[in-house]
């Protein structure tokens, strides 16, 4: 049984259908790539899950609970973390104070008006700030990183609340090739231990990453498999714009 | 905090509140002139009041323009505590209510009597009530500039009803205690050093607590909210929580407010929960700065001593030079006087800190 099961999830805006039955099964401590064209819904289908908007209809079972309709700060608690398509960084607080704001082992606003410093965060920050390579920017103004290092922040900020799963909006998006390399190899360490559902249209990437790949289109799900059998897929080339592969689709 | 710029120091900063606390605290040791006296412990009432605003405003993000709800009605439930002070089984009910034609006291005013149970209805009812107003808002996920619009609406409101039940408020007239607030057989001479300290400690307690609240992770969870909401429920925060509660908190400081106001000058009427004055809190933070706790606090004094020295005659000029200087402030200087003084601080004392060149970040505490 997965960690994170989806079945006949729908959506509509107004007279558009966004997501239309659409099924997700991701299996614990594996890394799950979620691809489809722009306007496929992937999106979307975090904004179900995390409780951003809610589904017409549908379930969502993570860890065996029904976690649809609950309210976003408390499907994060469960264990749901998230890193969204464009980065949301608090750009005016530096690194430190970004990711000390993410440990959120305490959310009781009455208890942290009695919390001063970083006190038993530091080792966690050190941690994380180590595994993103944001050691040496600290104390750097979030809204200075670039690009990379913004993303790079965005995971961290995830990695912060250790989720039992992370979904990754488009992590690789603006990175250099060298510094996509460095979260290939962050991922691949983090779903020893997490489980890990990952959009990206970069496909050197999620041929770096992925165990398990499910292809969307149009709201529903197109083609599941490995990476392997979903690039050998006749109909999953023909959606990506008929270019006959899908390493050119991105 | 990496800023170079010593105004983002955090010890910097708790040393310049210090000696705005010292200097707020030794004035009547220099000043014994009893109306100037009385009239400097109305200016730090309204200071109370831009900390208040500061705390929605500058740290929370939300515009309120209702601060004079909580603030009203203490201080008509202070009003009324010492209103009950002055009658006796002789003449139990108020002048005034004879003269709306009321044959006995109203069961509202009941609770008044006791000058313990005013005092604790005083502070809480308005503060209960305004955090239930803020949570109602805060849960509907109401935000920006509709705010402003609900709490202007609730001040409006709450203004006609007290006008309206002329029997019970003397309306327009407003309630005015006959005798100084007695506290444990001691009476409050609002003229005396004693007021001003009562007032003054209230200050410097309250600011304090502010800033402290704002140093902590409740304040970067309050910066986060501020920035970017939204973020800040997926990283596990219950926004509702934080927004009401700081909502209530400076409720609860609009309360206390209140009722020194009405101790300091024995008087309360609609002018108090009239829009202008809640409006007016709003310009006082906002040319301080309603990001800085103490610049908010330091417009708030500035405006009103200005005001006091322009005096009667000229008021309507000094207003319309206030309103045109606010325009301007919220046009070209959006952080007030707090950021000519941010400023100024970064331009003298630059070589003082290390130098950093990467990054200048504004601390999640303002100055
Ligand atoms: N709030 C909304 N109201 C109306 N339509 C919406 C809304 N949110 C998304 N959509 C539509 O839903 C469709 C799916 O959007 P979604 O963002 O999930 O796509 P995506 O697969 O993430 O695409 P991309 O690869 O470009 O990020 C799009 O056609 C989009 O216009
Ligand atoms: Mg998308």
């Amino acid at each position: 049984m997965g960690l994170l099961k989806i079945t006949g999830l729908s959506k509509k805006y107004g007279a558009v259908t966004v997501l239309d039955g659409f099924n997700l099964d991701v299996t614990e401590c594996t890394l799950r790539c979620l691809l489809g064209p722009n306007g496929a819904g992937k999106t979307t289908a975090m904004d179900m899950i995390t409780g951003r908007q809610r589904a017409d209809t549908g379930s969502i079972l993570f860890d065996g609970h029904e976690i649809r309709g609950l309210r976003e700060d408390k499907i994060a608690r469960r264990g749901i973390g998230r890193k969204f398509q464009i980065p949301s960084v608090i750009r005016d607080l530096t690194v430190q104070e970004n990711l000390f704001l993410a440990a959120a082992d305490e959310v009781n606003p009455l208890r942290n008006m009695f919390r001063f410093g970083i006190g038993r965060a530091r080792g966690r920050i050190d941690y994380v700030a180590e595994l993103v390579g944001l050691k040496t920017r600290l104390a750097a103004a979030a809204g200075f990183l670039s690009h990379g290092e913004t993303q790079w922040l965005e995971i961290g900020i995830v990695l912060m609340q250790d989720p039992k799963l992370l979904l990754m909006d488009e992590p690789a998006a603006g990175m250099t090739e060298h510094e996509a390399e460095k979260t290939v190899e962050i991922f691949n360490m983090l779903k020893k231990t997490h489980t890990l559902l990952v959009v990206e249209h970069d496909m050197a990437f999620v041929r770096g990453v992925a165990d398990a790949v499910t292809v969307m289109h149009l709201g529903s799900v197109l083609a599941e498999g490995t990476m392997a059998e979903i690039e050998k897929n006749d109909e999953v080339r023909h959606v990506y714009l008929g270019t006959g592969d899908v390493a050119d689709a991105a | 905090m990496t800023s170079s710029n010593l105004y983002h120091n955090s010890k910097a900063q708790w040393a310049v509140y210090a000696v705005f606390f010292i200097i707020v605290l030794a004035v009547p040791a220099v000043i014994d002139d009893s109306y100037t006296l009385n009239l400097l412990a109305t200016f730090g009432v309204f200071a109370m009041l831009a900390l208040s605003v500061s705390l929605v405003w500058g740290a929370g993000g939300v515009l309120t323009l209702g601060q004079g709800v909580p603030f009203g009605l203490a201080a008509y439930c202070m009003a009324m505590t010492m209103q009950m002070q002055a009658q006796t089984p002789d003449s139990p009910m108020p002048p005034f209510m004879a003269n709306n034609s009321l044959t006995q006291l109203p069961l509202m005013w009941e609770p008044f009597k006791s000058t313990t149970t005013g005092l604790l209805i005083a502070l809480f009812f308005p503060t209960v009530l305004w955090t239930l107003f803020g949570g109602l808002m805060f849960a509907a996920r109401v935000h920006g500039g509709f705010v402003a619009v609900m709490t202007l609406a609730m001040l409006s409101a709450i203004g006609l009803l007290v006008l309206d039940i002329q029997p019970y408020t003397d309306g327009a007239n407003g309630i005015t205690p006959p005798n100084a607030l007695l506290i444990a057989g001691h009476s409050i001479d609002p003229y005396s050093p004693t007021a001003y300290i009562i007032v003054a400690v209230a200050l410097v307690v309250l600011a304090a607590l502010s800033k402290a609240l704002l140093a902590g992770k409740f304040g970067l969870v309050t910066h986060a909210i501020r920035t970017d909401s939204e973020r800040t429920r997926f990283l596990g925060y219950n926004v509702f929580l934080y927004q009401t509660l700081l909502f209530g908190i400076a409720g609860f400081i609009a309360s206390i407010a209140g009722c020194l106001f009405v101790m300091l000058e024995q008087y309360v009427s609609p002018a108090q929960l009239d829009v202008s004055f809640s409006v007016g809190m709003v310009i006082w933070t906002g040319v301080g700065g309603r990001a800085s706790l103490l610049w908010a606090m330091l417009g708030a004094l500035l405006i009103n001593a200005g005001q006091t020295v322009v005096g009667d005659t000229l008021l309507n000029t000094w207003l319309l030079f206030l309103g045109i200087f606010f325009i301007l402030v919220v046009r070209f200087l959006p952080k007030g006087l707090a950021g000519v003084a941010e400023w100024l601080v970064g331009f003298f004392l630059r070589r003082r800190g290390p130098a950093q060149h990467q990054a200048v970040a504004p601390a999640h505490e303002g100055g």
